[in-house]
C-alpha cells in the first residue's frame, strides 16, 4: 500500500507506518462498525445460516451414515455462504465510491495527498473486512459438521479460501461499478445486473484452470481431481506452483482490474488513468501467457485426446488476445494526456496518447508472446512435444498464434487511432467493439449450426474471425479433411466415392492456403495501411495539424517573465519550484529538421510585446474577442496547450466529459 | 503564489472561462468576484487541480497545476462551494482522518488537530458527531480540515454561502486571522459585502472573462479618477476613464458656515482642481495630486479665509467598482 512518500528524515519505523497506514480503511471501518445496521445485518445473516444448517442436519435421513450427513450439510452450508457472499459483498463496495460523489466529499478527498489507488484499496479492504466478519462468524457453525465427521480441516480451509477469492472478485466488481457510475441506485443496479457476466468471466475459467492441471495428467487420473487437495500435496513443487499460480493469477488479475477501474473513478480530471491500466496489462497478461506456455510444455495433452491442445490454447491465448484487443481499443481511442511529453519519430509508438497507447499494447503483446515461445523452446520436455508427429507442433502453433495476434492487434489499434481522429472516443470504441463482436460471434454461430465436414467448406468471410483462425491454427495438420483452406478447388460432387473424395482433399491441401496464413497477411496489410495513413496525419511536416496533435512545444522565449517569486517558506515542504518550462526542458530533443531556428530580433520584439505586463493583470478586457491580445505562439504552430483548446478533435469537450465532473 | 495565463475552459461549446490572466502575490487575500455563472468555480476547480483547462496554464507556488497536481495539492488547501462531512465520524476523528490523508506523521497529528480546532474555535465540539453539527459549525470544520496541513495557499469557493450573519462575521474574522498568519487566500464570492475590508486584491469576472484584476487600492484609485458620471454608471465611457494616465482623486470638503462659496471661488481659480458644490458647506473636489499635495491645498484655502473643517478622500468600495466594471451579462 503505497502512500505518499513520507518526508525524508523520518525514522524507519514511522516510514513503515506511513507506508502501511491507510486512512481510508480506518475511516471506513470506524464509521461502518459504529452503525447499528452492521449489528442487525450480522445477526440476521448468522441467524439465517445457523437456522438453515441446523435444519439440514436435523432433517437428514437417520439411516444415512453420520459422516455422509456431515459432508452433505457442509456442502450445502458452503453453497449458502457462497450465495450470501455473492449477494452481500458487492452491495458493500458498489456504493463506496459513488457515495463520495453524491455526498459532495469527492473533491475534499482527492485534493489530499491520498492517491486514487490508495483510496480504492482502502475502500476494497474495508468492504472485505466488513463482509469478512460474517464469514468469520460462520466458522463456529461450520465446526458443527465435525460432530458428524466426514469433513476434514483441509476441506474447511480450502472452502474458506475459495469463499475469500469469490468475495474478492465480487467486491472488486462492485468497486469497479462504483467508480464508473455517478449515483447510488445506478451503482447498485449496475453491480448486480453485471455480476453474472463477471462471475462467468472470472470463476468459470478459474475453475477450469484450477482443475485443468489435474485433468491433463500426470497429477491425477480421471475423476481423482475431486481429491485435488491431497493430490496437490503429493505433487512436485513445479506442479504445485503451476496448479496454484495459474488460477490464482487469473482471479487476482481480475480483482486487480476491478480495483484499477475503481481507482480511475476516483481520479480528478487531470489524473493519469492510463498508467494503472498499463501496469495491469503488464502485470497480468505477460505472466499469464508465460505460465500457460510453461504449463503446456510440462504437461502436454495426452495423445488420445486431440482436442485438449486446442482447448488449452483457446483458454490461454484466446483470453490473452481478447484482453489485448480490448486494451488496444481502449488505449488507441484514449485522449491525449496533457502532461505527456511531445513524442517525435519512433517514440510515438511507446509513449502516451492515442497513437502511443496502441503501440504500448502491441509491445506488451509481442513481449508476452515471445516470452511464451521462448519458454516453450527452452523447457526440457520440448523433445517430447516435438516427437508428436501426429499433430501440429506446439511451437508452430505458438508462432502462428503470435504472428496472427500481432497482425490482428496492429489492424485493430490502428483502426482505433484512425477512428479516434474522426469521431468521439465513445463512438470509436463502440464501432470497434461491434466489429470485433461480429467477427467473433458470426462464425462461431455458423460453426455451431453447420460445422464444416470437409475441407474448403468455410463460410465466406469468416476467415477474418479470431474463432476461425484459432481453429485453423490448432487443427491437426495431418487431417486434411479438417484443415481450413482458402483458394482450394471445389470439392467433388456428393456422388463421388470415399476414396476419390479423400484424394480430392489431399489435392486441395496442396493447392489451397490455410486460413490463418491468409488472415494474418490480410490483417497485417490492413494494419500497415492504416499505420501509414495515421503516420501521415500525425507527421508535423506532412500535416500542419500534426504539431498541435503531438503537442510539440514552442521554444520558450527568454523574455518570458519568471514564475512568481516564492520564498522557500512558501513552498515548504515542497522542493523549490523549477523554473517555468522545466517540464518542457525534460522533453526529448527535437529532430534536427524540427528544431526551431534562432529567433530574430524582430521576433523577439514581437514576443516581448505579446508578453507585456499589462496583459497579465490589471487591464480591462476588450469586449470584442478579436481584440484580445494574441496568445504566445510558436513559429511553427500553435502553443501546445492553446492548441489543445483549438483542436477540439483531440481535447473536445465531449471527450472531456467522458471523465465526469464537467458542470461549469 | 498564483499565476494564471490564458486560462480557457470549454464545456460542450460553452466557454465557461476564456483567456484568464491574473497573478496573486504571496500574502494577498485575493477576492475572486463575479455574478453567478461567471466562471469563478470553474477557474477555482482548475486551480485546485480538479479539472483540466482546455487551454492556458496556471502555476501555484511555481508548480504547474496540470503537470504537477500532487505538488500543488501540498501547498494548497481547498474548500469547495459544496461539500459534505462524514456524519458517522466525530469532529476530532474527522480532522485526524484528514491529517492522515495529508501525510502528517502520527506523532504530529494530535498537535495539528488541536491547533486547527483552537483556531477555528471547535475545541468544545471535538466529540460531537460531524453529522450533528450546524451549518456554521460544519463550515468551520471544513475550514479546519483545509488548514490541517498548514498550507500556504487557501482556495475558498463561496465559503460564506448559506451562513447566517453571525457566522459570516465570525468567518470573516477567521480569515483575517489567517491573513495575519501570512497565508495567501483566494476567496470567491458574489456577495461583495463579504469581501469588503477583507481582500487586498481582486479579480472581477463576468461571462468567463476577467474584466479587471489587481490590488484593491489601485483599482479603486483608478476608478476614483474617473469623472463621477462615468465612474458610477454602466456607460462604456468608464473604460476610457479607467485608462486615464493621471487618475484624479476625489475629496469631500467640509467648511464652516458661510465659507463654502468662498472656497468654491478659490478652488475654481486653480487650474488643477475641479470643484462642485454638493450642498450646504460641502464641496466635491477632483484633484490629480498625490497625498502630499493635500496639505498645501488646505493651507491655500485657509490662507484665503476658508474655515476648513475637513477634507475627506472619497473611496469607491468594491460594490461601486463591481457595478462600474460589470455589465450584468449572464451566459
Amino acid at each position: 500500500m503505497s502512500q505518499a512518500p513520507p518526508s525524508p528524515g523520518l525514522p524507519w519505523r514511522e516510514r513503515l507506518e506511513a507506508f502501511l497506514e491507510n486512512p481510508i480503511l480506518m475511516k471506513e471501518l470506524s464509521a461502518a462498525f459504529r452503525r447499528r445496521r452492521f449489528l442487525y445485518l450480522l445477526c440476521g445473516l448468522l441467524g439465517t445460516a445457523g437456522f438453515l444448517l441446523a435444519g439440514a442436519l436435523l432433517s437428514a435421513d437417520p439411516k444415512l451414515d453420520a459422516s455422509v450427513v456431515g459432508r452433505q450439510a457442509f456442502g450445502a452450508f458452503v453453497a449458502l455462504e457462497a450465495l450470501i457472499v455473492v449477494a452481500v459483498f458487492p452491495a458493500f463496495s458498489c456504493v463506496s465510491i459513488v457515495e463520495e460523489r453524491s455526498n459532495n466529499r469527492f473533491d475534499l478527498l482527492i485534493t489530499t495527498r491520498l492517491r486514487p489507488q490508495q483510496i480504492a484499496r482502502g475502500k476494497l479492504g474495508a468492504a472485505l473486512i466488513y463482509g469478512g466478519t460474517f464469514l468469520i462468524g460462520t466458522l463456529p457453525l461450520s465446526a458443527l459438521t465435525f460432530l458428524y465427521g466426514g469433513v476434514s480441516v483441509g476441506q474447511i480451509a480450502l472452502s474458506y479460501l475459495s469463499l475469500c477469492l469469490l468475495a474478492l472478485i465480487v467486491t472488486s466488481h462492485g468497486l469497479a461499478i462504483s467508480g464508473l457510475t455517478n449515483s447510488a441506485p445506478r451503482a447498485v443496479a449496475g453491480a448486480f445486473l453485471s455480476l453474472p457476466v463477471t462471475l462467468a468471466v472470472t470463476c468459470t475459467p478459474a475453475f477450469y484452470l484450477w482443475v485443468g492441471p489435474f485433468l491433463y495428467a500426470p497429477l491425477a487420473q480421471d475423476d481423482d481431481w475431486l481429491n485435488w487437495g491431497q493430490i496437490l500435496l503429493n505433487a512436485d513443487p513445479v506442479d504445485q506452483t503451476l496448479a496454484l499460480a495459474v488460477p490464482l493469477l487469473w482471479v487476482l488479475g481480475w480483482a486487480w482490474l476491478g480495483l484499477t477501474v475503481g481507482a480511475n473513478g476516483l481520479q480528478a480530471e487531470s489524473g493519469d488513468r492510463a498508467t494503472p491500466l498499463r501496469l495491469w496489462f503488464l502485470g497480468v497478461w505477460t505472466p499469464f501467457l508465460a505460465l500457460g506456455a510453461l504449463f503446456l510444455s510440462l504437461h502436454p495433452p495426452p495423445d488420445d485426446d486431440p482436442t485438449l491442445l486446442a482447448s488449452t490454447l483457446e483458454v490461454f491465448f484466446g483470453a490473452a488476445c481478447l484482453a489485448f484487443s480490448a486494451g488496444g481499443v481502449y488505449f488507441a481511442t484514449g485522449r491525449v494526456d496533457p502532461r505527456a511529453r511531445p513524442l517525435i519519430g519512433w517514440r510515438r509508438i511507446v509513449g502516451r496518447g492515442p497513437w502511443s497507447g496502441a503501440g504500448f499494447v502491441l509491445l506488451v503483446a509481442l513481449a508476452s508472446y515471445v516470452t511464451a515461445v521462448v519458454i516453450v523452446t527452452l523447457v526440457p520436455d520440448l523433445n517430447h512435444l516435438l516427437q508428436r508427429g501426429s499433430r501440429r507442433q506446439p511451437l508452430e502453433v505458438l508462432l502462428w498464434g503470435t504472428l496472427w495476434s500481432l497482425a490482428f492487434l496492429l489492424a485493430l489499434t490502428q483502426a482505433g487511432v484512425w477512428l479516434s481522429r474522426r469521431f468521439p472516443a465513445g463512438v470509436a470504441r463502440a464501432g470497434l467493439l461491434a466489429a470485433v463482436l461480429t467477427l467473433t460471434s458470426v462464425p462461431a454461430m455458423a460453426w455451431a449450426f453447420a460445422p464444416p465436414r470437409e475441407g474448403g467448406s468455410l463460410l465466406h468471410g469468416t476467415f477474418l474471425s479470431p474463432v476461425t483462425v484459432l481453429r485453423s491454427i490448432t487443427v491437426q495438420a495431418h487431417l486434411a479433411d479438417r484443415r481450413l483452406l482458402l483458394f482450394a478447388p471445389p470439392p467433388r460432387s456428393r456422388g463421388a466415392s470415399a476414396r476419390q473424395r479423400t484424394r480430392d482433399l489431399r489435392a486441395q491441401g496442396a493447392a489451397g492456403v490455410e486460413v490463418h496464413k491468409i488472415s494474418s497477411a490480410l490483417y497485417f496489410g490492413l494494419g500497415l495501411f492504416l499505420f501509414l495513413l495515421n503516420a501521415r496525419a500525425y507527421d508535423p511536416d506532412a500535416n500542419p495539424e500534426g504539431r498541435a496533435i503531438l503537442q510539440i512545444p514552442p521554444v520558450e522565449s527568454p523574455l518570458a517573465p519568471a514564475p512568481p517569486a516564492t520564498s522557500p517558506s512558501d513552498l515548504d515542504p515542497v522542493p523549490s519550484p523549477p523554473p517555468r518550462g522545466a517540464d518542457r526542458a525534460e522533453a526529448p530533443a527535437l529532430e534536427p529538421e524540427e528544431a526551431d531556428e534562432p529567433e530574430t530580433s524582430a521576433r523577439t520584439e514581437e514576443r516581448e510585446a505579446e508578453l507585456r505586463p499589462e496583459q497579465v493583470a490589471g487591464e480591462v478586457r476588450p469586449e470584442d474577442p478579436s481584440d484580445s491580445p494574441p496568445a504566445p505562439a510558436s513559429r511553427d504552430g500553435p502553443e501546445p496547450s492553446a492548441a489543445l483548446g483549438a483542436e477540439d478533435e483531440f481535447v473536445s469537450p465531449a471527450r472531456d466529459s467522458e471523465d465526469g465532473s464537467e458542470d461549469p | 503564489m498564483i499565476e494564471v495565463r490564458g486560462l480557457t475552459k470549454i464545456y460542450d461549446g460553452l466557454r465557461a472561462v476564456q483567456n484568464l490572466n491574473f497573478n496573486v502575490q504571496a500574502g494577498d487575500i485575493f477576492g475572486f468576484i463575479g455574478p453567478n455563472g461567471a466562471g469563478k468555480t470553474t477557474t477555482i476547480r482548475i486551480l485546485a487541480t480538479l479539472i483540466l483547462p482546455s487551454s492556458g496554464e496556471a502555476w501555484i507556488g511555481g508548480q504547474d497545476v496540470v503537470k504537477r497536481p500532487e505538488a500543488v495539492r501540498e501547498v494548497m488547501g481547498y474548500m469547495p462551494d459544496h461539500w459534505g462531512v462524514y456524519p458517522d465520524l466525530r469532529v476530532r476523528e474527522y480532522l485526524e482522518f484528514f491529517a492522515a490523508s495529508y501525510g502528517i506523521p502520527r506523532r504530529e497529528r494530535a498537535r495539528a488537530v488541536e491547533g486547527v480546532m483552537e483556531l477555528t474555535d471547535l475545541g468544545g465540539l471535538s466529540d460531537r458527531l460531524a453529522g450533528a453539527l450546524s451549518k456554521g459549525m460544519r463550515q468551520r470544520l471544513c475550514l479546519a480540515k483545509t488548514l490541517i496541513h498548514d498550507p500556504q495557499l487557501l482556495i475558498l469557493d463561496e465559503p460564506a454561502d448559506g451562513l447566517d450573519p453571525r457566522a459570516r462575521i465570525e468567518l470573516r474574522e477567521l480569515l483575517r486571522e489567517l491573513a495575519r498568519m501570512g497565508k495567501t487566500v483566494l476567496i470567491s464570492s458574489h456577495i461583495l459585502t463579504e469581501l469588503s475590508d477583507l481582500v487586498t486584491s481582486v479579480g472581477i469576472v463576468e461571462r468567463g472573462e476577467l474584466l479587471m484584476s489587481g490590488p484593491v487600492d489601485e483599482i479603486v484609485a483608478r476608478l476614483a479618477g474617473a469623472p463621477a458620471a462615468a465612474a458610477l454608471s454602466n456607460d462604456s465611457d468608464e473604460e476610457i476613464a479607467l485608462h486615464s494616465a493621471e487618475p484624479a482623486q476625489r475629496f469631500r470638503l467640509r467648511t464652516s458656515a458661510g465659507t463654502h462659496e468662498l472656497a468654491h471661488e478659490l478652488l475654481l481659480a486653480r487650474p488643477d482642481v475641479e470643484a462642485r458644490v454638493l450642498g450646504e458647506d460641502e464641496l466635491l473636489l477632483s484633484f490629480p495630486g498625490q497625498e502630499e499635495d493635500v496639505a498645501p491645498l488646505v493651507k491655500y484655502l485657509a490662507v484665503g479665509g476658508v474655515a476648513v473643517l475637513g477634507l475627506e478622500r472619497l473611496r469607491a468600495d468594491l460594490e461601486t467598482v463591481f457595478m462600474a466594471v460589470t455589465k450584468g451579462r449572464v451566459q
